[in-house]
Parts: structure tokens; sequence; C-alpha cells
């Protein structure tokens, strides 16, 4: 199983926003995909979800084409950097919005809605509203609610970047664990490269609607363009100084 | 000197809130209050009067009720779902801002311009016709209020119930109306006491033939009945007070319009 | 709702009859169509402008709705100022909103039960040996002054303002711009001078110009607290629809066309300033 994007471009009046872009996925990974601000990414993932429309480009999921799927069969959901819950409705429900959706039995939308909490560290919380719950808990909800109804692929726009250091990083930690324990495939975007690192199985860097994906990790962390190489002589630099400063003269 | 300010301020502001409900009180309890007594023998004839006598209130009562609801219901309604298919860059800024027009314009004299094809159609004089012409001026409040409704926010919820599987129906059923209900609520509340409190355009489309409560106590004032526009007139307080009880920011807007 | 069928709902609704109701009223003034629509003419128009009544009528309504807007500005700003403190109290919020119950019939009730020769404030008088009868008592209502009038809509305004400004203050945070400014060393006058006034007047604005615009066009407070001379704009156009003498019928669809043009303007000139500020109307 793959998931292939072909070629995809969009401008938005005589501004291009995606030129070509293309990427590839195997199933049950996470591509990160590392870019600064206003370099199309946002543009891409919703292009991807169907919320916006591309001028051409193909995207495949498993050799079948997707484009002409309207958003709501596409199975590719949407993750933004603001969890964006349904204010009106309570954990329990914002979690369970996509079986309801399919009119599944409440016997089984209870079952799954409350193993999904549990794995979501929501225990105890099923009746609150997102207006009581913290950053790293709305997110945490809105990731169940996408989970929920097994989605193709993940998309993730920044998913952590409102949240706090700490939170950010328990969060990447749960993302990863549960992404590996329900076998998701996922975009992963980011514009900070050590969560791209530490989040990814793949490797993506994006700039001015161009996309470039590495084979290895290595080739990712050596591309000058992800400021990686930079970042990395700048701590050697400063381990090297230590040394010296602390030899005996 | 700051304190004295606030306690001037508190006492002044005080007397000049409850004055009114006192005065509208005493007059409502004093069919015969005969100059120069200061205070009235208290008597509840004119309440009797109010449901009883041969010119009750009642049928003005009932009038005003069906029209207020339905006019609420409409105009927020309307508003509601063309607001949303109208929204900004699909509707240019004049042809927006029109709606603006209706809520400037005194009431009675946007009466004066649409009495003669009132006439002409044969709707003047009836309910159907000062509903509709209560529409004029409540649609365009309820275009404007919900204007303001559809953000970028919507747009994204919308999106991501979309995502998750849902279809139109779901989307307006599970997503925008229970969003929206707040605003719904408050939206119709406010339309709703544009048409209760409304006087000069109902008086001028209805030609006198279509009773409400505003007319009612309009009339008893202007045969010199203080007791009954009195009475009449808590009745017409006794909606907006049971709202503010239940939330205050709904009168607000209502009375930018009122006056 | 599809787009077409919202479109023709604001048509029907919002943009057609005030349209059509306004284009009537001029070709009826100009005697262009109605039952007196002979021709052309600007007889009507000439009648009504050259009317004394109309200008006396014109200038009374600019004197009510400015005189009440400042005043309730005042007292609006008074209360506002002088019990910030109490401002972030529940109960001294819902005292705020108390008399926005109170519609425009039972306020002009209360004022004339309250200022009439017979009203309360006479007797109150009479009790106290100021007055002798209600002969001695000034004329209040439908006075020439309108008094009466002018009560009302100060009040109501005040009313409005009150709740108004009381949630522009935490806002605007004023509290913390007044400490900022106590804390430079301004004095409580140079305060409410550059940072209270300024700040409060300018969010303001549209919102007094709105209350202006109300009392301007206001009706019935007129029609029951106002005398035969001078009448409000909208009672003077009643009449004029509703006299004896034919001919002033189409003098009252000038009279509302002018009033509704001005309003137009009103309009146009509000959105083209706020256009240049790039805030939605």
């Amino acid at each position: 199983m793959k998931f292939e994007v072909r070629d995809i471009t969009k401008h938005y009046g005589q501004q291009p926003v995606l030129r070509g872009t293309g990427l590839s996925l195997k199933a049950r990974r996470c591509l990160s995909i590392l870019g600064p601000s206003g370099c199309g990414k946002s543009t891409l993932l919703k292009v991807l979800a169907g919320l916006e429309t591309a001028e051409s480009g193909r995207i495949l999921f498993d050799g079948q084409s997707l484009e002409k799927v309207p958003a709501r069969r596409r199975g590719l959901v949407y993750l933004s950097q603001e969890p964006l819950l349904f204010p009106y409705l309570n954990v329990f429900e914002n979690i369970s919005f996509g079986l309801r959706l399919q009119k599944r039995p409440a016997q089984e939308i209870r079952q799954r809605t409350g193993e999904l909490i549990e794995a979501l560290g929501l225990e105890g919380m099923s009746e609150k509203m997102p207006a009581a719950l913290s950053g790293g808990q709305r997110q945490r909800v809105a990731f169940g609610r996408a989970l929920i109804i097994h989605p193709r692929v993940l998309l993730l726009d920044e998913p952590f970047g409102a949240l706090d250091a700490q939170t950010r990083s328990e969060m990447q930690k749960l993302f990863m664990q549960i992404s590996s324990r329900e076998g998701i495939t996922s975009l992963f975007v980011t514009h900070d490269a050590r969560e791209a690192l530490v989040v990814g199985h793949q490797w993506a860097f994006m700039e001015k609607g161009r996309l470039r994906q590495y084979e290895t990790t290595a080739a990712f962390m050596a591309d000058p363009a992800t400021g990686l190489p930079q970042e990395m002589r700048f701590w050697q630099g400063l381990q090297e100084e230590q040394k010296q400063n602390q030899d005996p003269i | 000197m700051k304190s004295l300010g606030a306690y001037l301020a508190l006492w002044l502001q005080g007397l000049l809130y409850a004055l009114p409900f006192v005065v509208v009180l005493l007059l409502a309890g004093m069919p015969y209050w005969p100059f120069p007594q200061l205070w009235p023998g208290w008597s509840f004839q004119a309440w009797s009067l109010l449901w009883g006598g041969s010119d009750n209130v009642v049928p003005a009562f009932l009038h005003s009720l069906v029209l207020a609801l339905s006019v609420g219901a409409l105009a927020t309604l309307g508003g509601f779902l063309s607001s949303r298919a109208l929204q900004q860059g699909q509707l240019g800024g004049w042809a927006r801002r029109w709606a603006y027009f209706p809520f400037l314009l005194t009431p009675v004299i946007y009466a004066l311009l649409l009495q003669y094809f009132f006439t002409w159609l044969g709707w003047g004089g009836s309910l159907g016709g000062v509903l509709l012409a209560q529409l004029f001026i409540t649609y365009p409040f309820a275009f404007l209020f919900f204007q303001g409704f559809w953000t970028r926010r919507v747009q994204d919820l919308e999106n991501a119930a979309i995502t998750l599987g849902a279809h139109q129906g779901q989307v307006f059923w599970r997503v925008l109306w229970p969003y929206a209900r707040p605003a719904l609520v408050t939206c119709f509340f406010q339309t709703f006491l544009i048409s209760w409190f409304e006087y000069g355009l109902t008086s001028v489309i209805g030609l006198g033939k279509v009773p409400t409560l505003a007319l009612a106590v309009f009339q008893y004032l202007s045969e010199a009945n203080p007791a009954l526009a009195a009475a009449a007139g808590l009745l017409l307080i006794a909606p907006p007070l049971f709202l503010l009880w239940l939330n205050k920011r709904i009168l607000l807007t209502a009375a930018v319009y009122e006056v | 709702m599809p787009k077409r069928a919202a479109a023709i709902l604001y048509l029907l609704l919002a943009v057609l009859p005030l349209s059509a109701g306004l284009l009537l009223a001029l070709l009826v003034s100009l005697g262009l169509a109605g039952f007196l629509g002979t021709g052309f003419t600007l007889d009507y128009w000439s009648a009504l402008l050259g009317r004394w009544a109309f200008w006396q009528s014109l200038g009374f309504s600019f004197y009510i709705a400015a005189v009440g807007t400042l005043l309730a500005l005042v007292l609006a700003l008074f209360f506002t100022i002088a019990q910030r403190q109490r401002l972030q109290r529940r109960a001294f919020h819902t005292f705020l909103y108390l008399p926005l119950a109170l519609p425009t019939l039972v306020m002009a009730l209360y004022a004339y039960y309250l200022l009439s020769p017979t009203g309360w404030l006479s007797r109150l008088s009479m009790a106290l040996g100021w007055t002798s009868g209600a002969a001695d008592f000034p004329r209040l209502v439908q006075d020439a002054g309108g008094v009466a009038i002018l009560v009302v809509h100060t009040l109501m305004s005040t009313f409005f303002f009150t709740v108004y400004l009381g949630q522009l203050w935490p806002k605007e945070n004023l509290d913390a711009l007044l400490q900022t400014g106590r804390n430079l060393g301004a004095s409580f006058g140079q305060l409410l001078r550059r940072v209270v006034l300024p700040t409060l007047l300018k969010r303001a604005a549209p919102v007094i110009l709105l209350y202006f615009v109300f009392a301007l066009g206001s009706y019935e407070i007129p029609l029951l607290l106002g005398r035969s001379h001078p009448q409000m704009l909208s009672v003077y156009a009643m009449n004029l629809l509703d006299s004896y003498q034919l001919e002033t019928i189409p003098q009252a669809y000038g009279l509302a066309a002018l009033y509704t043009l001005f309003m137009a303007l009103l309009l146009f000139l509000l959105s083209a300033r706020t256009r240049l500020k790039k805030k939605p109307v």
C-alpha cells in the first residue's frame, strides 16, 4: 500500500502556491514535511483533504485516484494547529462524531470511543466541554476525533505548534505511540526541524511550493536548506569551545 | 471625594431607573386618583377592565404575540440562511450596506413610503400585511446580525466535519445549527422585541384594523385613561423583563433599534 | 439556501420595498404619480420648502436629537466614570440593563404622568406648598420647548449609553490605562481629558450617531408629548399625509423622500469613512 501525490499546482490569483508538488509515502509510515511558514504546506494538506481544489496533479491511494472523490469520502482527515473542536459537544461526543455520522450502533460507539479516550490519556474527562480543557487536552481530543474513523491518511498541520515545550514533547510521544499501535499513515507538517526528526519515518523539505523528499535520514540532515547542518555545527562548536576552556593551560 | 461622586451617581441613577417602573405601577393601580392627591387609592380595577371590559386588551395581546413570534422566527431564519449564502465577497459592499438603510430610517417614514403599495395590493389593514411590513425592518436587521457570524472559524468547523465524512445535511444539523443556536436565540429575541414594541409602522400599515398591545397602550394614553394604559404598559414590559432575566445581551441590540 | 434564492429573498425584503417606496415618493412629489399626478411639477416641493412650519420642524427635530443625545452622553459618562469600580459586579450589571426593558410608549406614559400639570411632580410641589394648583405648575408637556420629549429621549439614550460605555470600559482596558496615566503623574482632570474621553468617545461615536438619528426620526414620543406646532419631522410628515387638504399629500411624500435621501447620504458618508479605516461597518 502506498500514498502518492504527483505534480500538484495551485495559484492564489497570480501567485503560485504549489508548483508541481509531489510526494510518496508507504503505508503505516509518517512523512515529516519541514518548511518555513508560507511555503505552501497548509495549502498542500487542504488540497489533499479535498478542502481546496488544485489546478492539476494527481492524488493516488493504493493506485486508486482520489482527486475526483469528494472530501467527505476521501478518508484523508485534516488536523490543524488550532484543535477545532465542536464547542457545543463534550469530549465523548467530539471524539465519537465520525461514528455518529456513520450511524453506528450505540454499543459500538460507546466501546470504541471509550477505548480511545483511555488510549489518549483522557480518562474521566468524557463529560467535559472543550472550553474546560487545556491546549494539550484539546489537541488530544481532536486527534481522537480523527483517529476513530480510521482515516486512510492523517494530515497534520503543525498540530503541536501552539503548545508549550513540555506538552509538545509529551504529545509527540503520544502521537508516535498511537500511530504505531493503530498503524496510521500520516503527513506531519512542521517548521521545527527537531520535531520533524522525532516524529517522522521519512522526511521532506518544502520551500516556495516545491517539495523535496529524502531517501535517508542522513540526506535530510545534510541538506543546508533545512538549517539542520548549521544548527549541528553550532552545538558542536559550543561543545569544543567548552572542552578547550576546561583544558588546563 | 471620589467616593462621594460614586454615591451621588448611584443615587441619581437609581432614581432615574426606578422611577419609571414605580410610576407605571402606581398608575396601573389607580383608576381614581384626583388631583392633588399625592398617592392613589389602590385598586385592581384596571386589571379586570383589561381582561373583561368592553375595550379589553386580549385580542391586541394575542395579535402582538402572534406577530412577534412569527416575525422573530421568519426574520431570524431568513437572515441566518441568506446571510450564509451571501457571505462576504458574494454580495458587493454597497449591496450589503444597503441592509443598514431600513435600520436607519425611522419605521413610520418607511411605512409612509410603503403605504401606497400595501393599499394597492389590498394588504393594508391585514395581519399578513403588518407581518410583511415588520419583516421589511426585521429581516435586514437579522441579515446584518448574522453577517458577523460566518467567520473563518465556522468554515473550518464545517471542513472538519466534512473530512470526517459528513454530508451537507449532517454539516447543517450537526454543526451549523447547534453552533449557531445561541446566536439564533439572541436574534430571535431581538427581532421579537422589535415587533413587540413597534408602533408607527404597525399603525400606518395596519390602518387601525390590526390591534396590537403597543397600539392599545397608545390608544388608552390618548384617551387619557392612565390606569388602562399603565396596565397594558406593564404587559408590554413583561416579555423584555423576562428576557432580561434569561439573558442580558439579548436586550442590548434591541435597544439600539428601538426609540 | 442556494445563492440565487438568498439573493432573491434579500432583494424582495431589503432592497425592493425601500427603493420602490423611495421612487414612488419622488414621483408623487413631482406630480408624476398618484391621483394628483397631472404631470411634472415642482409646485409641491416649493410649497413644502416654502413653508415656515417645515423649517421649524426640521430645526425642532435637530434640536431635540442634538440636546437629548448630548445630555444623555454627559449623564452616561458621569455614571460610568463615577462608578467604574462597580462595573465588575454582576448585580450592578443587571441593574444597568433593567431600564432597557422600557419601550418608548411606556416612557412616554411615564413622562406624561410625571410632568403634566396634574402629574406627580405638580402634586408634589403643591404638597410642599410651592404651587397652589395645576395652573401654577410650569408647562412641561406639550410645551414650546419640547421638555417632555427631550426628557424621554435623554432618559432612553442615557439608559443605553450607560450600558454601552460600561461594556467599553473593560474592553478598552481603561483601568490599566488610568493606572499607567497616574503612574506617569497625570491629574484626574488630565486623565479624563486625555485618556478616558478620547478612548470612550472614539469607540462610541457610531452608536452615538445612531441614537442621534433615531431621535431625529422619533414618532410616538412627540405624537403623545408634543404640541401641534412645531412638530418633529415624522409627526409633521404624517400630518401632511392625513391632512384634509389633498395637495399636502404629495408634500408628505416629498418630505419622506427627503428624509430617506438624507439617511442614504449619511449611510454613504459613514461607510466611506469606515472603509477608509478598513473595518467592516
